[in-house]
């Protein structure tokens, strides 16, 4: 429950810090279409003929403008990167140029040699600082990078350390957080407008990624390579507004 | 495995079902791709203890140690503690012990890993693969980190275990008890009461092996006294070891005349080899 709070925080924090690239490149709406887009143009509506905008119009079209913001425009499949075999979840993006992503994805690790099957839940932010239109609906965006944290549910794990240690016994360890770093690329189709039934657009992506404790041990010992640390995870993202 | 999609007719009049077709293939494409992936490159969680490769080593090793030294008068034993994290100073330690001809068997006294990761497992495993003598490892306090114990469970095996070498038992016992808030048989009384009993005729002495010592955060306390009656009923008992401490210990810890002796970390770069003979046991300290 803490996690989900500390996730909806962070989610929150992210968005909102954004906030002002977001509703401006995001909502194109004005406050007339934004009046008859909500409102129900068959009825006579006493607000729509005042052709005045009331105070109460501008307040009611920022709040639905703000909550708009809300909704997630992707959906994103991925294996692996250390979030378990499969995860899957929702987006926003944001920015002037789009280059700014959170995802929050939902994952699934199997049982192995382990007692149970694990959920983990991932906050994820991307950044894609160039993408490279091809021609015929092709995009290439040749780096894309970012941190994620992930969190994994069950009794054997801890945000910090139990009560039953002595002070500072497991320092700046969490078994459950892992913040990891990633890089990848990515290649885009833009599904054409005639085509389109609920997706704008498909990018499939690769990433390479480490958790904290791997670079830990890497910098704790040389004996642990780069090579060693690094996973590969390939992913989905379908943009579907 | 069979995976079975479906992949919806084309119907020429609605281009639209051509492109949903069209991404049903990229998704069965994907979603196999992911399947069969192969698992060394992609990394599910760190916590994962998807262990590939050997499992249940201190049986595999026990077996084959308990048949080698069956008949040994003397025995030369190497005892390494808390290599975790020091990936290198671990493969120096392991290139000492090779560079003797002599030793018999190592002993790991816990803390194989950092953070328990299954990595972490995997890669202490393959330093351990490089020894040229058989080797057991106990269970540290650091292993149970995570799904630690888990995965130290399907790697090397039960948490407390006990073999015969020459005529000498070595019972080695998990004494971590704060990782379970104190709530488990830790150290496990039914364990040695057993130990005491069972295989009465093959072995005359007695050693014991832990992790953490009496008196250290990680023993439960209020039984160490309990603790050091039980280890006085084992025939012949000669001296404990520990590791945990990072540091080497030589002491009498309930002034009875019963030694305890702790093994230093990996990253002081020393450990103990201790040479059991008909009349005694000579102990030193290595620097490597």
């Amino acid at each position: 429950m803490k996690s989900l709070i500390f996730s909806a925080i962070l989610l929150f924090i992210s968005i909102h810090s954004f906030a002002g690239e977001f509703t401006a490149e995001i909502d194109s709406l004005s406050l007339k279409d934004s009046l008859s887009y909500f409102g129900s143009s068959d009825k006579p509506n006493v607000y729509k003929e005042n052709t005045c905008e009331s105070s109460y119009d501008r307040r009611a079209h920022y709040f639905r403008k703000y909550w708009a913001a809300l909704i997630p425009t992707q959906v994103v499949v991925q294996n692996a990167g250390n979030m378990g075999i499969f995860s899957i979840g929702f987006g926003w993006e944001y920015g002037k140029h789009r280059q700014w992503e959170t995802h929050l994805l939902w994952g699934y690790i199997p049982k192995y040699d382990s007692t149970r099957g694990k959920l983990t839940m991932t906050l994820k932010e991307n950044y894609i600082p160039w993408s490279i239109y091809l021609g015929k609906g092709w995009a290439f965006e040749p780096f894309e990078t970012g941190l994620y944290i992930n969190t994994v549910y069950g009794h054997e794990f801890w945000r910090s350390q139990p009560q039953r240690y002595p002070d500072k016994y497991y320092n700046a360890l969490s078994t459950k957080f892992r913040v990891n770093v990633f890089w990848g690329q990515r290649v885009t189709k833009v599904i054409p407008n005639n085509r389109r039934m609920f997706v704008k657009s498909i990018t499939a992506f690769y990433e390479i990624s480490t958790c904290d404790l791997y670079i830990r041990s890497m910098f704790t010992d040389d004996d642990v390579k780069l090579k060693d640390i690094l996973g590969l995870s390939l992913g989905l993202k379908f943009q579907l507004l | 495995m069979k995976i079975v999609f479906y992949v919806p007719l084309p119907v020429k009049r609605f281009p639209q079902i051509m492109i949903k077709d069209r991404i049903t293939k990229l998704l069965c494409l994907f979603t196999t791709l992911m399947l069969i992936s192969c698992d060394d490159v992609f990394d599910v969680h760190p916590y994962d203890v998807n262990i590939k490769g050997e499992t249940h080593i201190n049986a595999t090793n026990i077996s084959k140690i308990e048949s080698l030294c069956k008949d040994k008068d003397t025995l030369k034993i190497a005892f390494i503690s808390d290599t975790h994290g020091w990936y290198s100073d671990f493969k120096d330690e392991v290139a000492d012990i090779n560079r003797r001809s002599d030793i018999d068997f190592v002993i790991h006294c816990g803390d194989i890993t950092d953070t328990g990761t299954t990595k972490e497992y995997e890669w202490a495993r393959s330093i351990f693969n490089k020894l040229n003598v058989l080797h057991v490892a106990l269970i540290g306090n650091h292993d149970f980190l995570g799904t630690g114990d888990q995965a130290y469970h399907v790697m090397f095996g039960d948490n407390d275990f006990s073999f015969i070498a020459g005529r000498v038992k070595f019972v080695c016992l998990n004494t971590n008890a704060t990782e379970y808030d104190y709530l488990a048989s830790v150290p496990n009384f039914d364990f040695m009461e057993n130990e005491l009993k069972s295989d009465s005729a093959d072995f005359d002495r007695t050693v014991i092996v832990m992790h953490a010592r009496p008196g250290s955060e990680q023993f439960n306390n209020n039984v160490s006294k309990a603790f050091n009656y039980f280890v006085h009923l084992f025939p012949g008992i000669m001296f404990c070891v520990s590791g945990h401490e990072h540091a080497t210990q030589a002491d009498e810890l309930f002034n009875d005349k019963l030694m305890w002796y702790g093994v230093d970390c990996a990253q002081h770069r020393k450990y103990d080899i201790f040479t059991i003979t008909k009349e005694g046991y000579k102990y030193e300290v290595v620097n490597f």
